[in-house]
């Protein structure tokens, strides 16, 4: 089980977060993303980022629509040709170099935003052409396939066209595409998007187990309480600049500010920034009896405000 | 590698055949819908050349053959009467000269000549001393290209014969000779040929016409489908594979190939067996039919590149193809457009294909002369396969 924590790092609050901060994770990097910039016309989609994710490590990639997520997960890819900088990959067995060399790139599992699907065919028949393309085949093709339904919880729907399928059954089978050939690195780009929370739950877990089995995982979402959830570091981007990367605790401490406690009493509320709640509920309920306190706790919300000035639903 | 990506490139084609097979509008508007077309209007008849019988569909797949009766002798019309009682054949009366005419023309594939005389001779059951064999005899007119038809009405007409004969007779089977009558073949060269022959039936005409409908329904089909590959994000997840954009493009317009030449033979055989149309080269119909195939599967990769929609590619891709379809005699046979739309057709590719398949199948046109239209569609599909490729790298 390789060491997930990595050592708290410094973090630059300048436009960009420093490179010692995003490559600062010290397990076994898989993917290394090297001051990448890419632009699309006129627009700046990424601008210098700089990023390490490690076997065993789940890395999200949060920020706001037309951040430049989905443009770092198509260098990363190969799918887009960086403009300046460089994507390294480096898998078990000596496998290395660029997205775009066929055996690097069979190491890479994509589960891009939209479900990337043919309705008309089933479950099963999906995969195994997910996966004969990846160079799967005869009985590893079979287990491969069996291995990545029972693993999404589909198997007993494989036989089933994924038009039958609800919202999250889709999910989940869009995630077994990018996993039915074993890769290495898996990139999922907002792969819980539209889905029941009872779906969500399920694909969390199967990204958490993704980690346990040692997989190095970019996770892009904006949905702060899924990278609070799973996400062993998180990195923050907006307007294409990683602006902070480093594990949630640390995020939270030095963005965030302290814990809210709030205090009600009759006829009024207190609401006092703490590292000791209870001790400032002590002092508060000092000769005066309160009806009810709350402990608000930081959120990555009030990292990503103190980090861009706005909010990440804006 | 070269393994690799031919497994690559037949499970995409695979893939996208069985998508093919499970969309019930793709699969009526590709393989039954030219196949109604080509026989409905077929049926119709007028126009394309031989009137068939309204309303006789046994007779649909019939050959109207010309009959000369110049004996008119019980003989002759008991012989006459039992060739047009042949399923196989349909007879329309005609004197010797416009029977020759017609047939050199190309308008009738034969015809069939009782001289004076002909009741008059001694029939196989009345063997004499001098002529021990048939001295009834018929002259066939064919055109030396129709084997098939002549072949056919040699049969039909010595089976006409014996039954002729057989009439007054009632055990005629025990002494039946191998020929009831004597035939004599009068070969008719047909010097029209090209542009301005005519057609020996509708279905020579209508399933030509049908096939290239059916080659167009599958060019737009796979054209949309890589279109709507890219917006639902399969075509991203193709992209991240190990093979290249030249694989998946291949994968494609194989699928795509595949499912031409599967309608295209099973046009033909339709064509063929059940409506009688004989094509007069095989081996030609065979390259013209190739040469459009892979003409319409370079098209079909750029009006998949053309739309970034799926509405805007289906749109496009029918307006472009429907234009070369008017245009190139997808609807009005060519033969029946004014000689300036014909000159003007010659700029579509649809004409270019029926030229190189009528050609083949009713017009007699040699290897020289369906050559350009081959070569074109050839080059066609070769600039928009690789235009359609360039485009595909930049996905």
């Amino acid at each position: 089980m390789p060491d997930r924590r990595g050592p708290r790092t410094p973090v630059d609050l300048g436009a960009n977060v420093s490179l010692h901060a995003a490559m600062a994770y010290t397990a076994r990097p898989v993917l290394e993303l090297v001051d990448l910039r890419k632009s699309h016309g006129r627009t700046l989609a990424l601008d210098g980022v700089s990023l390490r994710v490690g076997a065993g490590e789940i890395v999200g990639l949060l920020g706001p629509n037309g951040a430049g997520k989905s443009t770092l997960v198509s260098c990363t890819a190969g799918l887009l040709a960086a403009d300046h900088g460089e994507v390294r990959l480096a898998f078990s067995g000596g496998v290395s170099g660029s997205p775009r060399d066929p055996a690097v790139r069979r190491q890479i599992g994509l589960a891009p935003q939209a479900l990337a699907l043919y309705d008309e065919l089933s479950g099963a028949e999906n995969l195994r052409f997910f996966a004969g393309l990846q160079g799967c085949a005869g009985p590893q093709l079979r287990a491969r396939v069996d291995a990545a339904l029972e693993f999404v919880g589909l198997s007993e729907r494989r036989e089933d066209r994924v038009k039958t399928y609800s919202g999250g059954m889709a999910r989940r089978l869009n995630l077994a595409a990018a996993l039915v050939h074993d890769p290495a690195l898996l990139l999922l780009d907002e792969p819980t998007v539209g889905v029941d929370p009872q779906s969500r739950a399920h694909l969390l877990s199967n990204i958490e187990q993704l980690r346990a089995q040692g997989k190095a995982v970019l996770y892009t979402t904006h949905y702060m309480e899924e990278a609070q959830r799973i996400c062993d570091r998180v990195a923050i981007i907006d307007h294409g600049q990683l602006l902070a990367v480093d594990r949630l605790d640390a995020l939270l401490a030095g963005h965030a500010g302290k814990p809210q406690l709030v205090v009600e009493f009759e006829g009024e509320r207190e609401s006092i920034e703490t590292d000791d709640p209870l001790a400032t509920l002590n002092e508060l309920a000092q000769g005066r009896a309160p009806l009810g306190f709350r402990v608000e706790r930081p959120t990555l919300e009030q990292v990503f405000l103190q980090l861009t000035g706005r909010s990440l639903r804006e | 590698m070269a393994s690799a990506t031919a497994r690559a490139i037949a499970a995409l084609i695979s893939k996208d055949l069985r998508l093919l097979m499970r969309d019930r509008g793709a699969v009526f508007l590709t393989f039954a819908w030219p196949l109604v077309l080509a026989s409905f209007f077929g049926a119709l008849g007028p126009g394309f050349g031989a009137q068939l019988d309204d309303g006789d569909a046994d007779r649909a797949a019939a050959m109207t053959v010309l009959i000369v009766d110049e004996d008119h002798s019980r003989a002759s019309e008991a012989l006459v009467a039992e060739l047009d009682a042949d399923p196989r054949v349909t007879l329309a009366p005609a004197e010797l000269d416009t029977a020759r005419e017609r047939v050199r023309t190309g308008e009738h594939p034969a015809y069939v000549h009782i001289a004076a005389g002909f009741g008059a001779a001694p029939s196989v059951l009345e063997p004499t001393a001098a002529s021990p064999a048939p001295g009834r005899a018929v002259e066939l007119g064919v055109d030396p290209r129709r084997r098939s038809e002549a072949e056919l009405l040699t049969n039909a007409t010595q089976l006409a014969a014996w039954r002729a004969l057989a009439r007054g007779l009632p055990n005629a089977d025990a002494t039946a000779p191998i020929e009831a009558v004597e035939i004599e073949f009068q070969t008719v060269h047909a010097a029209v040929r090209g542009p301005v022959a005519r057609p020996p039936s509708p279905y020579a005409v209508t399933f030509p016409q049908g096939i290239i409908w059916a080659v167009l329904a599958c060019a737009a089909t796979f054209a949309v489908s890589l279109v709507e590959e890219r917006k639902r994000g399969t075509l991203l997840r193709l992209a991240v594979a190990p093979v290249s954009r030249l694989t998946i493009l291949a994968g494609k317009a194989g699928a795509c190939l595949v499912a031409i030449v599967v309608m295209q033979i099973t046009l033909v055989l339709a064509a063929v067996i059940g409506f009688g149309v004989r094509p007069q080269s095989v081996g030609l119909l065979a390259l013209a039919l190739a040469c459009t195939a892979l003409g319409f599967v370079g098209v079909m990769t750029l009006l998949a590149v053309l739309g970034r929609r799926t509405h805007s590619a289906a749109g496009m891709s029918w307006a472009i193809l429907m234009g070369m379809a008017m245009l190139g005699g997808g609807m009005l046979p060519l033969f029946l457009m004014p000689s300036w739309l014909q000159v003007a057709a010659n700029a579509s590719p649809v004409a270019w294909a029926l030229i190189a398949i009528e050609g083949a199948v009713w017009r007699g046109s040699s290897l020289a002369e369906i050559a350009p239209a081959c070569a074109g569609l050839l080059a066609l599909g070769g600039v928009s396969l690789g235009v359609g490729a360039r485009a595909v790298r930049e996905l």
